[in-house]
């Protein structure tokens, strides 16, 4: 792991390897590792207490662990302190001075040495530029928007050009709106700055479209991590699943064959198992509302269900439509996701009985619970 | 992959320099725990130690107690602190309750203004109210002799009333101005602290008035109402000024240990009565502590600010009263005022300033005025930047739970100290050349401040630490907890943040803590009583000395100067704090 990529620089630039934290009785960290690349940007994505600050502040020393050790650009930085670690940090309410402008509160960490004026000006009106608020230098922070506040929280986390840049759930405290615009801009920025990025949120969309890489924690633990395409298609574990978009979990299947299952009835192929499953034992199906999909009454065929419609919830550009498999034991319910256009062609109505199918690229299998 | 060996626990493997910062925090935390040590915990220790050994130092173990309470003329003074703690309480926490219902719940006209003059009472040593209802009700007072005869003489009938002043009666109407202040701001906090909804949910559900009052006002200010009760009492049971004054023979403990140590110069019993004296206190205070937690925990998510009343009637009710509240503070005040100007009362009613020249009288006059000024302003300075400071250590430090505890239950110990028994413990301890210890002789190291100005200065500070350490731990907590994370990782040392960013953020409370010191050293009398010397004679002392010795004129005289003082402190201090809100706090105000 972290030893043997030692060979490439940019490979493991933040290792961190088996954290372990714990508050009394309770464990923040329960032996967490992982790699961040230089110049990636990796999310850590998690419900909230499931340690994912804990991460942020122990790689940046704000905390100490209790076990195990974090290195930045091959330098085991486990027992400095936050000053000697090089990193800057971004908090969830920015935290910005109130009595200092914009400028001062960016040039705030850069060394104020005889003749060195020139230069911090120069350096803060370079970062204020690159963050898009010039002009903005006299401006007190309680004079700036949100968005403006959390720009130059960023310029002066960036001022000291840190090796780490860390963001504690920069965005939660915008509206939506603002929101969605300035992940854009963070990500680009990130980009254009080639900073080694770590950002801790609760909210997924907010992962999914920034991040390179999604360090995905439940209770202390890292539980899958990978780009947003593969955890968002190939959840590891039902939690992943129902955390990161929304899924159908049908009880009651039973592995007949390397990739078949059987299900009320009905055969059904499943093209991942990410918890390996036995021939014979009891699984639980796994498939994403958006990828059901309804069939015009036909004959069942393979990874088809009848099922009965219960109700319609219109969201404007989709339909979240409610139903209960008719055929296997237990009414089992399960959801879909029509788009508009789809759903007024088939003109659906409460009580309506319907055909289903999973197609079996889109079906996980799981260990039952 | 790594070996087993490799991923082994792995402990802080590089030690850390020996002048961290987190090294100077906790030094410097561990000196704020050792000041108080030295200022509060060393003192009280040797006091409880002296009641326990006989006037020759000889260890009697309780026998000082026994005496105590199987001495009537002793014990009786227990009793009647306890009377009249409970009777003024039973009136000022009413009456308090009533004015801030009024000034925070309805919208009558003129608040600031009763607001202010409900305040005035606190500028002036408890002296003064003493004085006061002397020229008032006393043998020769403006009611007792019907004003001077006016009414018998002009109207022909005679409304003279003889009240008794002197004894209880006087004390517990001292102690109801005394105290209503004081339970007025705790209720008036209490009382702005509500949410409009549960009212629109009562008067929804079709609660009447009084029952709402009984179902929601009420419980909601319960623990404002019990930490009231619990100061008003404490305020009471260790006044000194009042007692003083119109106490006569109705003996109380605040009065007892005085008498026991200046007059008979029996400092074992003084120790004992101070015992006595501080163990209701304490329990008080406890209680306190314990139901202001509670109310933290009460606090929840954003409430609704609930629009003041404006039914026609609620409103007349209350204007009425505040203004009858308002109107006795006022012919208070100006009595004061009035019989300091008086030449001779009741005799010749002409104006003079004769009163105010202080000549020929004990007590220091003028020095003793100046003197006041500047030991007030010495306990500002010093007494606000240690507070501050050290709330600032407390809150504001990650780690270090058990010696940020200690600190914060030592710096929250004085509020349960009376005056007096701070007084008695300094005399003992710094007038002590050597303390003995566990059989060692030690030489005081602080003896020598003994009869100074330091150690008024330090009396004051410990007296009045805790309410300002509140207001400061307060004031500290509205700060994003983050900036110290956000300094850190910029490399940048705490205290430039602590200069650059904290204070400036604070500073309305620096001041309003700088003039909390300042006014009340000015005022105070039990706690320097005792430590004041012949050659820094006090303001408030010579107000005691003055009235002791008959001339309550120009007691009344000084204590309207000492009250003047303040008024202008507070002026000067509201004017440092406006142009340093100007200059500094303009981030506070939106340019758009």
């Amino acid at each position: 792991m972290t030893h043997a990529t030692s060979a490439s620089p940019d490979h493991g630039y933040l290792a961190a390897s088996d954290l372990v934290k714990r508050y009394g009785h309770f464990t923040a960290l329960g032996g967490v590792s992982f790699t961040v690349n230089k110049g990636e940007f990796v999310s850590v994505l998690g419900p909230s207490g499931c340690g994912k600050t804990t991460i942020l502040r122990v790689v940046s020393g704000l905390e100490r662990q209790d076990q195990g050790r974090v290195l930045i650009a091959g330098r085991d930085v486990s027992a400095l302190s936050t000053a000697r670690r090089n990193v800057g940090i971004v908090f969830q309410s920015y935290a910005l001075f109130p009595n200092l402008t914009a400028a001062q509160n960016v040039a705030y960490g850069l060394k104020n040495s005889i003749g060195a004026q020139k230069a911090i000006a120069r350096r803060v009106h370079e970062l204020m530029t690159l963050v898009g608020l010039q002009g903005m230098q006299t401006k007190y922070p309680a004079q700036l928007s949100g968005g403006q506040q959390q720009r130059v929280a960023l310029a002066r986390a960036m001022a000291l050009s840190p090796d780490i840049l860390l963001l504690d759930e920069p965005l939660s405290a915008l509206d939506a709106q603002v929101r969605s615009h300035l992940r854009l801009e963070i990500k680009a920025l990130q980009q254009r700055l080639g900073v080694t990025t770590m950002m801790v949120t609760h909210d997924q969309e907010e992962a999914l479209t920034m991040a390179d890489r999604i360090l995905v924690m439940d209770q202390g633990t890292v539980v899958q991590q990978g780009s947003p395409r593969d955890i968002y298609d190939a959840p590891a574990t039902p939690f992943v699943a129902s955390f990161i978009g929304a899924m159908n979990f049908l009880t009651g299947a039973r592995k007949l064959d390397q990739g078949l299952f059987e299900l009320g009835g009905s055969r059904f192929q499943a093209a991942r198992e990410p918890q390996p499953l036995a021939i014979g034992q009891q699984a639980t199906l796994g498939i994403r509302p958006e990828d059901v999909a309804f069939k015009k009454s036909e004959t069942l065929r393979d990874n088809r269900l009848q099922a009965k419609v219960g109700h319609l919830e219109f969201r404007g550009p989709s339909t979240r439509v409610s139903l209960v498999l008719t055929q296997a034991g237990p009414r089992i319910p399960i959801e879909a996701d029509l788009p508009a256009a789809t759903a007024r062609e088939l003109r659906l109505a409460p009580e309506a009985m319907v055909q289903l199918e999973l197609p079996a690229e889109r079906v996980s299998a799981y260990v039952a619970a | 992959m790594p070996t087993r060996a490799d991923t082994a626990p792995l402990r802080t493997a590089v030690s850390e320099s020996l002048f961290s910062e987190r090294r100077l925090r906790a030094a410097l935390l561990l000196l704020a725990v050792l000041w108080l040590v030295c200022a509060v915990v060393l003192p009280m220790a040797q006091i409880a130690g002296i009641s326990l050994r006989n006037d020759h130092g000889v260890w009697v173990g309780l026998a000082n107690f026994k005496t105590y309470f199987t001495n009537p003329a002793l014990s009786t003074s227990l009793w009647n602190s306890l009377y009249v703690s409970a009777a003024t309480t039973l009136v000022s926490v009413p009456l308090a309750f009533v004015f801030a219902y009024a000034l925070t719940r309805t919208d009558i006209p003129l608040k600031g203004f009763f607001r202010g003059l409900a305040m005035a009472p606190l500028f002036a040593p408890t002296l003064l109210y003493g004085i006061t209802l002397v020229y008032l009700f006393g043998r020769k007072g403006l009611v007792t002799t019907g004003f001077f005869g006016f009414f018998s003489r002009v109207l022909g009938f005679d409304p003279s009333v003889d009240i008794g002043l002197y004894g209880k009666v006087g004390i517990i109407l001292s102690e109801i101005i005394f105290t209503f202040p004081q339970a007025m701001l705790i209720l008036s906090i209490a009382l702005r602290a509500t949410d409009a909804r549960l009212y629109e949910a009562a008067q929804a559900l079709g609660a009447s008035r009084i029952r709402t009052f009984f179902t929601v006002t009420l419980p909601g200010v319960k623990y404002g109402l019990l930490s009231a009760v619990c100061v008003s009492l404490i305020l009471c049971f260790t006044d000194f000024g009042a007692p003083k004054v119109v106490g006569g023979q109705f003996n109380v403990l605040a009065t007892d240990i005085y008498k026991q140590v200046i007059g008979q110069q029996n400092f074992a019993m003084g120790a004992t009565v101070s015992v006595v004296l501080l163990l209701p206190t304490v329990l008080a205070f406890l209680l306190d502590r314990l139901v202001q937690r509670r109310q933290a925990a009460l606090i929840v998510a954003k409430s609704v600010p609930l629009a003041p009343c404006a039914a026609p009637w609620t409103r007349l009710f209350h204007f009425c009263f505040c203004s009858l509240i308002s109107l006795g503070l006022l012919v208070f005040l100006g009595t004061a005022l009035f019989a300091s100007l008086v030449k001779v009362w009741p005799y010749d009613l002409s104006l003079s300033l004769l009163h105010f020249r202080f000549e020929n009288m004990g007590g220091g006059g003028y020095d003793a005025l100046s003197n006041s000024i500047r030991m007030s302003l010495y306990s500002a300075v010093a007494g606000t930047t240690v507070t501050f400071f050290s709330a600032y250590l407390i809150e504001k430090s990650r780690g270090m739970r058990s010696l940020r505890q200690t600190a914060y239950f030592l710096s929250m110990a004085p509020l349960a100290l009376p005056g007096l028994v701070i007084g008695l413990a300094y005399i003992f301890f710094f007038n002590a050349p050597t303390w003995q210890l566990a059989g060692f002789a030690i030489p005081n190291p602080f003896n020598r401040i003994y009869g100074t100005m330091a150690i008024l200065v330090l009396c004051n500070m410990v007296h009045f630490y805790s309410v300002c350490f509140l207001t400061a731990t307060t004031a500290l907590k509205q700060l994003d907890k983050e900036f110290e994370a956000v300094s850190e990782s910029m490399g940048v040392p705490f205290y430039k943040t602590f200069f650059r960013v904290t204070a400036p953020v604070c500073l309305p409370a620096i001041v309003e803590i700088g003039q909390f010191y300042f006014v009340n050293s000015m005022a105070t009398v039990s706690a320097v009583i005792f430590l004041y010397s012949a050659d820094i004679p006090l303001a408030s002392v010579a107000v005691a000395n003055m009235d002791d010795a008959g001339d309550i004129a120009p007691a009344a005289a000084m204590s309207v100067l000492i009250v003047l003082v303040n008024i202008v402190a507070r002026n000067v201090f509201g004017f440092v704090s406006a142009r340093l809100s100007h200059r500094s706090q303009s981030w506070s105000k939106r340019a758009s």
